[in-house]
């Protein structure tokens, strides 16, 4: 009787079980959630069948709203090609990455389209502030809020998630016609890099121009440049004193054999930075030291700001280190001034035993390329640092 | 059967690490010096085989300092305090050397019997900007010059004019370079290759290195013609065959004897040991195995 009771107990317990996920389809549900609510001008599809236990357990689950999983785990049960096809982009837009789906979409129903929590432009400047903040005339796609006229929303193999990369994206509505060659010298477009010279969102400039303009091409001088042989000389030959910049003991070394190895950082006609930089702090950087980026990336905590190498590392030469601007102490001091007072001793009265160097703040923190401890510590707070040294701790 | 064929397949997994072990011989530190703070900031070294001397270009102290194979200091050179941050150091004829100094960046021609130090721009000798990386000369004396301001190496004659041209794709950077009798193989950083030319640039070979390298700086070739690759940010040495196939690596960042913190160049030394200069702890580390 007791053994038949075990066998009985567990199928009835599944039938009831069962039964209730099916019962909460639609009509038991919206006994209590008001039906409206869940409908909009685009409704979720599981919603507009009444499948809520799809996404949903009526009675117990692990997280918040009663979901069977959490985030975008939940939405790629069944959007299992999407998953494939996104994560597999060199760029993933970071609310995907951290599986977030829910800040840009709405899980029931919405008057947007793709179901997105609010219009498009709403949705994008809500995060990406610093676009709208520009001052100047703005770009069509951008008036309109047509975000996706030239990003992709999810992930893309290109940069700033562009949907094609350089001129070939451009091209597509800007068609290469005589005129605006022309404007050009008369050169072909074809795998120009039109965003070096021209902001896509807004500006103040006519063509859309960024910011900082080289002197030469502002005033439209453009002879001056291109009558010559393009090396580094021409530059030099206004910008003279820049050449002894180098001069220090850890140079930044250039690439291009044949090429002007001054366009490896800078544009020659305009951009957003000062000192015609390409790309924002960083990004400029990052175009080959990608190595230091991955670290970081990786490494559990990270100095804030550190992706912003120019506050820290001069950018043609230092006789420091890593190009520092400052030695390690007075580089930090500046901003930590009040753990300079208290910290482990440090200078040439504190050697360190591995290398016999004075020690100094990066003797423990790591904040270039962060770590897995908190404070950027070499190791672990409570003696996993100290033993580093201290052996007999 | 199927037993017997589980067994064969477990032991030959097994087999698996001892092989690779066997490929992969075990480098350690076998000489680290200065012991004391004879020098401040290591820029370079040159090794004189037939002396069996190591040389250190020592930028932040301006001298160049001579250790034995013991690494004990021999000697001390500052060129009746004419140098101004050193960076490379080479040969020329007997009792004469050329420095690259920084500060200014010129050419120094050191004459050690009578310390007559002459300076040459050779950004005026070549007629376009040179900012001089690394000096190396070959059996003939003639002097080699990495620019390391548009990552090309230049062949210069007794004018110091440009005499041979090593330069790869348009893009690249040959950021070191090495003489192996009638060829100079230098690394382009950039792309990850070795590139073979003749001694009046003629490119012969391109190898592709085949294994992730975080920052390529130095290299040098074993007389087996195993390619061992310094990455700096990784202080890791990586070895390659002769045809650039990942073969093992060694080292790893760290202040530690024997670890290597921001290393910059590598050379073997005439007991084919590694020499590193290891420039973020401040001394030579030489790897025997």
């Amino acid at each position: 009787m007791c053994s038949r009771l075990w066998i009985i107990l567990p199928v009835a317990l599944l039938l009831s079980v069962s039964w209730s996920g099916l019962a909460t389809a639609d009509s038991r549900c919206f006994q209590c959630h008001d039906a409206a609510t869940f409908k909009g001008h685009i409704t979720h599809s599981p919603i507009a069948k009444g499948q809520c236990a799809q996404c949903h357990s009526p009675h117990l689950a692990k997280y918040d709203g009663l979901l069977l999983k959490k985030g975008s785990q939940l939405c790629f049960k069944c959007h299992e090609k999407f998953e494939q096809q996104v994560m597999s982009k060199t760029t993933v837009h970071p609310p995907v990455a951290d599986g977030e789906c829910t800040l840009c979409h709405a899980p029931h129903a919405s008057e947007s389209a793709h179901l997105l929590n609010r219009s498009m432009a709403e949705l994008c400047l809500s995060c990406h502030t610093d676009i709208e903040e520009q001052p100047g005339k703005a770009h069509a796609p951008f008036a309109k809020g047509q975000c996706t006229t030239c990003h992709l929303p999810h992930s893309s193999n290109n940069r700033a998630m562009l949907k094609k990369n350089s001129s070939a994206l451009c091209l597509g509505c800007h068609e290469s016609s005589p005129a605006l060659r022309s404007k050009h010298l008369n050169r072909s477009l074809e795998g120009v890099d039109c965003l070096e010279c021209h902001q896509p969102h807004k500006s103040n400039k006519t063509s859309l121009l960024r910011e900082k303009l080289h002197q030469p091409f502002a005033e439209k001088k453009c002879q001056s440049c291109h009558s010559r042989k393009n090396n580094p000389s021409l530059c030099l030959e206004c910008h003279d004193n820049i050449f002894a910049s180098f001069n220090g003991q850890f140079s930044h070394r250039v690439n291009g054999t044949e090429t002007n190895s001054c366009f490896n950082c800078h544009n020659p006609h305009a951009s957003r930075q000062d000192g015609l930089i390409k790309q924002a702090p960083g990004d400029a950087c990052r175009q080959c030291h990608e190595g230091k980026f991955s670290r970081r990336a990786n490494s559990l905590y990270v100095h804030p700001h550190a992706d912003r190498c120019v506050n820290c590392h001069q950018l043609h030469s230092s006789d420091l280190p890593a190009m520092r601007k400052k030695d390690n102490d007075s580089a930090c001091v500046d901003c930590h001034e009040r753990h300079s007072n208290f910290s482990h001793p440090m200078g040439d009265q504190a050697l360190d035993p591995r290398n016999g160097q004075p020690m100094n703040c990066i003797s423990c923190h790591d904040p270039c390329n962060g770590t897995m401890f908190k404070y950027n510590l070499r190791g672990t707070s409570d003696k996993g640092l100290c033993i580093l040294c201290h052996a007999g701790y | 059967m199927i037993f017997h064929r589980c067994l064969l397949l477990v032991c030959a997994l097994s087999l698996l690490p001892t092989l690779s072990w066997a490929k992969a011989p075990s480098w350690h530190s076998s000489l680290s010096f200065p012991e004391e703070m004879t020098i401040t900031a290591p820029a370079g070294i040159t090794i004189d085989f037939s002396r069996q001397r190591y040389y250190v270009v020592d930028y932040t102290g301006n001298q160049l300092v001579s250790f034995d194979e013991k690494g004990q200091l021999l000697d001390r050179f500052d060129a009746s305090g004419t140098l101004n941050k050193p960076v490379s150091l080479a040969f020329a004829s007997p009792g004469k050397i050329w420095i690259a100094q920084r500060s200014s960046n010129e050419l120094l021609y050191v004459d050690l019997n009578d310390r007559n130090v002459r300076r040459f721009d050779l950004s005026k000798t070549t007629a376009q900007p040179v900012l001089i990386d690394r000096v190396v000369t070959d059996d003939k004396n003639r002097l080699y010059v990495a620019n390391s301001h548009d990552g090309r190496i230049f062949r210069l004659d007794d004018n110091l004019k440009i005499a041979a041209v090593f330069s790869a794709q348009p893009d690249s950077a040959l950021i070191d370079f090495k003489i192996k009798g009638t060829s100079l193989y230098a690394l382009d950083g950039r792309h990850k290759q070795l590139l073979r030319f003749t001694l009046d640039g003629q490119q012969l070979e391109k190898i592709t290195l085949d294994a992730p390298l975080d920052r390529a700086v130095s290299f040098d070739i074993d007389s087996h013609g195993m390619i061992y690759v310094l990455d700096r940010p990784a202080g890791k040495i990586v070895v390659f065959s002769a045809k650039g196939l990942f073969q093992y690596d060694f080292c790893r960042r760290g202040a530690r004897r024997g670890q290597l913190n921001y290393p910059v160049e590598l050379h073997f030394d005439w007991r084919q040991q590694l020499c590193v200069v290891n420039q973020g702890n401040d001394r030579i580390e030489v790897f025997k195995h």
